[in-house]
């Protein structure tokens, strides 16, 4: 966002991050901050199966939990009919159950509490939604206690999501039965649904728009900029991911995870990295076509 | 800093947690009604904690007098800040007597910030004491906000308003604070703000709050702290770093 207000007051300040912040592969001004960006895929070919693009985030879990850096990861898992539901997980061969998206509302902050009680250290994956909530209870918090215990939160990149009556919808709307669908992605701009015959059907994510949350409309956070490590498969080539690092508890546990041979990396000058800026502003901006917008008269402050 | 606690109708469940975040954060309590101290209290902060019942003119009185004795007030808790379960029934229970006469301790005096919560936890109110002693503004704006002085905080507007009155960042925050914060909750997601995170249903320390994909409350076990509210990712947000 300020990158844009930056744009319109001049260039005056566009040189000055230039002498600062050198090369740097993305805007730290539309991603958030991070110390690196990496493409990386799990190394175990169960995992990059199960999972959605390079199976990074179950990989990366499975390697926190192996370590002894948390004792139980809060993530969805898929029940029946693509019905995701939060679970707290201690072992690290069942987070193949939790591996893949789901294009659906999964309350993972709702079991932190249970998480927190029963264990030391915990992470928890989530949309950048969920992530935001979790860094307010351990400024605000309120109701949870021990939210220090916190160890590392995963962001999703995330543009929007479904309610599960309203992705019935859409599916319905494709001519798509949910027990039929093997798989869902969205990828180069369309929302492709795979059905167990073989058969691809697709919708451009420009269409999603009155399938999705409404609160998403009110979102401006594409890469989860306050967890620990985001992960997404934007702007990586088939079947690799997007990792970007933001905390140094997170670069050494992606750092051990390579060292391991959990992960294995990727220059990021192969991946198309100007996608995921472009999905950031992107969803900076959308915003302004907001029932926000129509409240700005009235709000001088709107946090457009 | 010098704290003073003054407790009316509570449990005192908020100043024992307090005791334990000013041990915590290193600051000193110098006068509390708990202890049998009386008459205005040499401090640098004043926690009211509890309810009042508006025809108890004695307990009014020390409030005043308490009060106007300190710069900051603070609302500790729920039943000070918006009546909690001492003003609202607890679940579904037939409304008593009393509950028509009881109020927030905030609705007979002035207070700078409040604490949401039944209790607030420790770790809330050392939150809130670091920010004080840091003088953190834009730390403290929720609290001031959730005290009920958001007037101060409109923009001059050159229009009649017909759209909500507030900043969107402090839109959900202009409900009525007569009514029950658990309600409030409805008005997170009737107004579609609500993203099915699930912070509401963690932090509910009643258990009131079950997830299908959206908050339901469960009325029956509700008592009414706004926790919920407070928590919830998009009643206010965060500043961050």
């Amino acid at each position: 966002m300020r990158k844009i207000l930056r744009k319109l007051v001049g260039k005056e300040e566009e040189t000055e991050t230039g002498t600062d912040g050198g090369e740097r592969p993305l805007d730290p001004e539309l991603v958030g901050e991070y110390r690196t960006v990496l493409l990386t895929r799990a190394t175990d070919e169960r995992v990059r199966e199960a999972g959605q693009d390079g199976g990074t985030t179950t990989a990366l879990l499975a390697h926190a939990l192996d370590e002894g850096h948390v004792d139980a990861v809060v993530a969805a898992v898929k029940k029946n009919g693509w019905k995701p539901e939060p679970r707290i997980i201690t072992d690290p061969d069942e987070l193949i159950e939790a591996a893949g998206s789901k294009y659906s509302i999964s309350p993972n902050v709702s079991l932190l509490n249970e998480a927190l009680a029963a264990h030391e250290s915990v992470a928890i994956v989530g949309t950048p939604c969920q992530i935001t909530a979790v860094r307010k209870a351990q400024k605000y918090p309120y109701g949870l206690p021990d939210t220090d215990a916190v160890a590392l939160t995963v962001g999703i990149f995330c543009t929007e999501n479904f309610e599960y009556d309203n992705l019935l919808a859409l599916l319905k709307d494709m001519n798509v039965d949910i027990d039929d669908v093997e798989r869902m992605d969205i990828s180069k701009g369309k929302f492709i649904v795979l059905t167990k015959d073989g058969e691809e059907h697709t919708v451009p994510v420009k269409e999603l728009g009155r399938y999705s949350n409404e609160a998403c409309e009110y979102c401006t956070d594409f890469t989860a900029e306050e967890a620990d490590v985001s992960v997404g498969s934007v702007g990586a080539p088939d079947g690799w991911n997007v990792l970007i690092v933001r905390t140094e508890t997170a670069e050494e546990l992606v750092q051990s995870a390579v060292e391991n041979d959990v992960l294995e990396t990727k220059d990021p000058e192969e991946g198309n990295l100007n996608l995921v800026e472009k999905l950031s502003e992107d969803k900076k901006t959308r915003i302004q076509a907001s029932k926000c917008a129509t409240w700005r008269p009235y709000h001088p402050n709107v946090p457009l | 800093m010098k704290i003073a606690v003054l407790s009316l109708m509570a449990c005192g469940a908020c100043a024992r947690n307090l005791e334990e975040a000013c041990h915590e954060t290193g600051h000193e309590i110098v006068w509390s009604s708990l202890d049998g101290d009386t008459g205005k209290p040499d401090a640098d902060v004043l926690f009211i904690d509890g309810a009042v019942d508006f025809t108890d003119h004695e307990t009014l009185e020390k409030l005043q007098e308490t009060a106007s004795a300190v710069g900051t007030v603070v609302s500790l808790g729920s039943c000070a800040a918006t009546g909690g379960f001492e003003r609202h029934v607890i679940g579904m229970r037939d409304p008593d007597r009393y509950h028509f006469t009881v109020f927030p301790a905030a609705k007979f005096t002035d207070t700078d910030y409040a604490i949401t919560g039944c209790p607030p936890t420790t770790d809330a109110i050392a939150a809130f004491l670091r920010a004080l002693d840091e003088r953190d503004e834009e730390a403290l704006r929720p609290y001031k906000v959730l005290s009920g002085d958001y007037h101060a905080l409109k923009p001059d507007l050159p229009a009649p308003v017909t759209g909500p009155e507030l900043p969107v960042e402090d839109v959900l925050l202009t409900s009525n604070k007569d009514l029950c914060l658990g309600c409030d909750l409805d008005v997170i997601e009737k107004d579609l703000f609500c993203v099915g995170c699930g912070t509401c249903s963690t932090a509910c320390p009643a258990m009131a709050i079950v997830m299908d994909e959206k908050p339901v409350i469960r009325q029956e076990r509700c008592i009414r702290c706004g926790t919920c509210f407070a928590s919830c990712p998009r009643s206010f947000k965060t500043t961050r770093g």
